[in-house]
């Protein structure tokens, strides 16, 4: 089945999405974080009338235009990627997938740009309140734009809400609202949009720190610090509790990347969460039914993983292998069966569209068939599974365990990401308690290990995409289509090209955004009545 | 209700605003009054 493909095409076209997805997600947490401390900033200001606040808000504004400008380029060029590097994948769910994507193109270009103009260029010349206003129509704008493409993605991971249509061969939407509020669409925006104002958090902790370190602009660093700790708190909070809620939904949805994301070769009752371990890649050699999970150490929580996914800690959690081959025991479809069904609904759609040419007699009872839910649960349902099926058992087999996401990568980010995460909500903690102490000023650990959780929170933050992204893997529509069958018939050569320019292009903003924001930031916020 | 719990879950995203709102501006007034009455007993044990 995989005669067909052309494996360095799939390839570079999937390094070229990842790299500019990672790119854009550089630069788009902070806008989406940022923008709400700044509001909440300018509230104060506008109530308070204290002109302290406004020079703080305007500093910070500052540093979210420069990030704002230089993320939206990317944000571009991703969605044009759609149709010029995976427009199989356009063309099958186009219907389902283009309704998110165009409202959150709508509410990018109409609300957020349209309002972040007045908040960069309206100060004096519209009053307090309508510049509030602004301000907080862009943050809740940004918010609301990342909303739809979260909804999008989600739908990847678990495609609901919408009916297959054998005539186009295009998966159309049949309800909205499944789409929109399916359990993996509200966790992951929650989740995703919560990491956001943590990293905007760090960010305004890191740089704040920076000044205090310098012995500059003591209250302003201060004031900052305690707006950004304390929302960085309640959003980490937030992060916990949608991770355990998008947790939930992988179990059900993509148990396999659960398993990934824990090394869970055999599936157990009672299953531990692997707190830290160093795993051996078993993935040197192709997996079969004789591998096992190696590690070089791990310390556990006993039962944690059972009620991560379960809410049940005497759950039973299915690893790699009940996956891959089946557990009668706790009613698991082997990924072999899943392969022979999904087989058969495609060539029963190859049937159709032959009898649907030929005006066959067959053609009714074809049709019959896509019409069936009965069958379309039990066949189109695996749809995708078939690109792996094989005659020869043994073949069948090897081709099932290639199914399975890269463990080693899937594992480490999933662990990075939430050992991170609970350092950034510590460190909040710390440093609200070390203000109101006033001791924060002379604790030079602490001021320095905040200023160097800044790259570590665009670790996390990447690390979470990760997992999202590489733990479904070989799928691009969970169950119906796979990454490889998605992507455009066009020349490698092409795509080459254009990755290396997309990477020098990138590269290039980043180090321009980074030297921009050093420059700002060195130059510190603006002098009430005076020059910079 | 078929959708209420994944309603509910998407308006705790606005309240998280909300209370964090709220906490900042309880926070910044703690903070605000604190150094005010110390460069106020600066000033007095100046004088």
């Amino acid at each position: 089945m995989f005669e067909s493909i052309d494996l360095a095409l799939v390839n570079w076209s999937r390094a070229q999405f990842a790299l500019t997805a990672m790119y854009h997600w550089i630069f788009v947490p902070l806008t989406l974080g940022l923008g709400f401390i700044i509001a909440f900033m300018e509230t104060i200001y506008v109530r308070t009338g204290n002109p302290e606040w406004k020079r703080i808000t305007k500093f910070w504004m500052k540093l979210f235009g420069i990030n704002f400008a230089i993320g939206v380029a990317t944000g571009i060029i991703l969605e044009f990627e759609f149709g010029t590097n995976w427009s199989n994948y356009s063309w099958f769910v186009g219907d389902i997938f283009g309704a998110p994507l165009a409202i959150e193109g709508i509410m990018a270009f109409f609300m957020e740009s349209t309002f972040i103009a007045v908040m960069f260029f309206g100060w004096g010349k519209v009053s307090k309140r309508f510049h509030l206003t602004a301000t907080w129509l862009t943050a809740i704008g940004a918010n609301l734009s990342a909303v739809w493409i979260l909804v999008a993605n989600a739908w990847m991971q678990d495609p609901v809400g919408m009916r297959f249509n054998p005539d186009t061969a295009r998966n159309e939407m049949v309800n909205f609202w499944d789409v929109f509020l399916s359990p993996s669409a509200v966790s992951k925006f929650l989740h995703t949009s919560t990491s956001g104002f943590v990293l905007a958090a760090v960010f305004v902790v890191g740089v704040s720190a920076w000044y205090l370190l310098k012995k500059r602009e003591i209250a302003f660093a201060k004031k900052s610090m305690i707006v950004a700790s304390a929302f960085g708190i309640l959003s980490s909070i937030m992060l916990i509790g949608s991770g355990d809620s998008s947790a939930k939904t992988v179990a059900t949805a993509q148990p396999m990347k659960l398993a990934a994301m824990e090394g869970l070769y055999e599936g157990t009752t009672n299953a531990p969460l692997i707190g830290m371990a160093l795993i051996t890649d078993a993935q040197d050699k192709p997996l079969t039914r004789e591998s096992q999970a190696e590690f070089a150490m791990k310390i556990e929580i006993p039962s944690a993983l059972s009620f991560l996914a379960y809410g049940d800690f005497d759950a039973f959690v299915p690893g790699v292998k009940d996956l891959v081959l089946g557990n009668e025991e706790h009613g698991i479809m082997s990924y072999k069966e899943k392969i022979k069904r999904g087989y058969e609904a495609q060539q029963t759609l190859m049937a159709y569209k032959k009898a649907q040419k030929e005006k066959s007699p067959e053609f009714a009872a074809l049709k019959a068939k896509f019409n069936d839910d009965t069958w379309m649960d039990n066949y189109f349902k695996y749809f995708g599974y078939g690109a792996y099926y094989d005659d020869d058992p043994e073949t069948l087999e090897a081709n099932a365990f290639k199914m399975v996401p890269p463990i080693s990568l899937t594992f480490y980010s999933f662990h990075i990401m939430v050992a991170l995460g609970m350092w950034f909500l510590l460190l909040f903690m710390i440093i609200l308690f070390l203000i109101y102490k006033d001791k924060l000023a002379d604790n030079k650990v602490i001021l320095w290990a905040s200023v160097w959780t800044i790259p570590l929170v665009y670790i996390a933050s990447q690390a979470g995409w990760i997992v999202a992204e590489v733990g479904r893997q070989p799928w691009v529509i969970q169950d119906l289509m796979t990454t490889s069958r998605a992507v455009s018939q066009i020349d490698t050569g092409s795509v080459m090209i254009t990755f290396w320019l997309f990477a020098i292009t990138f590269t290039s903003l980043l180090i321009a955004e980074v030297k921009i924001l050093t420059k700002q930031i060195k130059i510190g916020p603006k002098k009430e009545g005076g020059k910079q | 209700m078929k959708y209420m719990s994944e309603i509910l879950f998407y308006l705790s995203w606005p309240l998280l605003i909300v209370i964090s709102y709220q906490s900042v501006k309880w926070l910044i007034s703690k903070y605000e009054k604190k150094e005010a009455e110390l460069i106020d007993s600066n000033n007095n044990s100046e004088l």
